[in-house]
């Protein structure tokens, strides 16, 4: 048994955590004048089946199994050599998603939560919602990319952010919110100001709301990662 | 108070609550994104409000609570991290204080919540009656159990009853 100081201990350790935790969404001090971004819910339900594009990453669900990159066909994917900005629209952000899947994962969006992330003053961003894919393997998504233009040093997390060569910061890690679901998320901040937060469960919502899908989530964070942080956004 | 103003300002303390309600940082954000999404659209009417931040911390109270209505279990488990080394105390009490974290928790929700409104936001039994849409002996009844489950024992401490 123990008394009211430890709860009041857990409590100031949460709101810790809560001040290191910056949001997802958070903007850069100099637009923080400007209203939050927000999430404008669509009724889209968006079957969107992978196949138009040459295999441009091929996705193999395994423990630690990292994403092999394909033969590309350069006539169905663009070769991009600098990123594009952040889709305005979920249909946009659907058809690069799927672009950067390639035949080798299908996904249905099937919200809520599924629209246009709304920023006042300046670029929309896109969110995704609903189950991915992959040899099988079906687990519940969230794809969210956004403009979030961040200073250096403006991330902060309880974690260890990692910082790519073209200067994009990158978090990733794994949580659990019920008794067996495993949610894996990948955090991109890229260097141009677009960012990236994708989540992927083995059940039928990341957020644990739903039935369990699969042992494990159908792609592992490497490969996560290398969705992400894929050129062909 | 323009909406932006009100967010600069009010933001961190509702990440705070929303992180002790869910025990988890990503979901809190995600919960107090939503929730601000809705006060941006209202906020002519909200703003005029005599305690508007009152009303937006029950909008995330009632946004927690459905959040957790919608799930089949609830059985949470908190994100508790190896801690890294100097916040002030020692291993003993940062064990102790991670495995409080992951009893909360696992509390179901409305017990959360009332454990969370009496000894975080410090709010007397028939408000937090209220704010859980049930009577004052059910939120005693539900906060007893809870605290059965965190294991603290009432009499190792002083404790004034808040009605």
């Amino acid at each position: 048994m123990t008394d009211l100081r430890v709860l009041t201990d857990a409590f100031a350790e949460l709101e810790r955590r809560a001040d290191a935790a910056k949001t997802s969404v958070e903007l850069e001090p100099a637009r923080r004048s400007r209203p939050m971004p927000r999430l404008v819910p669509i009724a889209a339900t968006v079957a969107v089946v992978a196949g138009l594009g040459a295999g441009a990453m091929w996705l193999v669900p395994g423990d630690n199994a990292a994403p092999q990159v394909g033969s590309q066909s350069t006539s169905t994917v663009p070769t991009a050599t600098a990123p594009a900005g952040a889709p305005v629209t979920p249909e946009e952000l659907s058809e690069r998603f799927q672009r950067v899947l390639g035949d080798t994962a299908t996904f249905e969006t099937t919200g809520p939560g599924t629209g246009v992330i709304e920023i006042p003053d300046g670029p929309d961003g896109a969110q995704i919602v609903g189950t991915l894919t992959v040899a099988g393997v079906t687990g519940g998504f969230d794809l969210a990319v956004f403009p979030a233009p961040r200073l250096p040093g403006d991330i902060e997390c309880e974690c260890t952010p990692t910082t790519l060569p073209d200067g994009s910061l990158l978090i990733t890690g794994d949580s659990t919110i019920g008794s067996d679901d495993i949610t894996r998320s990948v955090r991109l901040h890229r260097a141009d100001g677009v960012q990236f937060v994708m989540l992927l469960s083995n059940e039928s919502s990341p957020k644990g709301n739903g039935e369990k899908l699969a042992e494990q989530p159908p792609l592992t964070v490497d490969q996560m990662v290398a969705i992400v942080t894929s050129d062909q956004w | 108070m323009e909406f932006a103003e009100y967010v600069v300002r009010q933001r961190p303390a509702l990440m705070r609550f929303a992180t002790v309600l869910t025990c988890q940082t990503w979901l809190a954000d995600d919960l107090v994104s939503d929730v601000l999404g809705r006060v941006y659209e209202r906020w002519d009417r909200i703003s005029g409000m005599a305690q508007p931040n009152a009303y937006v911390r029950r909008m995330v109270l009632n946004e927690y609570l459905s959040w957790r209505r919608r799930l089949a279990r609830t059985a949470p488990r908190a994100e508790v991290e190896p801690d890294a080394a100097g916040y002030g105390d020692g291993a003993d009490e940062r064990a102790e204080r991670d495995e409080m974290i992951r009893r909360l928790a696992e509390l179901p929700k409305k017990q959360r919540a009332a454990v969370v409104l009496r000894y975080y936001a410090g709010m007397p039994d028939t408000e937090i009656a209220t704010h859980l849409g049930c009577r004052v002996t059910t939120v005693r009844s539900q906060i007893s159990r809870a605290l059965a489950t965190l294991r603290i024992d009432m009499t190792a401490r002083a404790y004034q009853e808040t009605t």
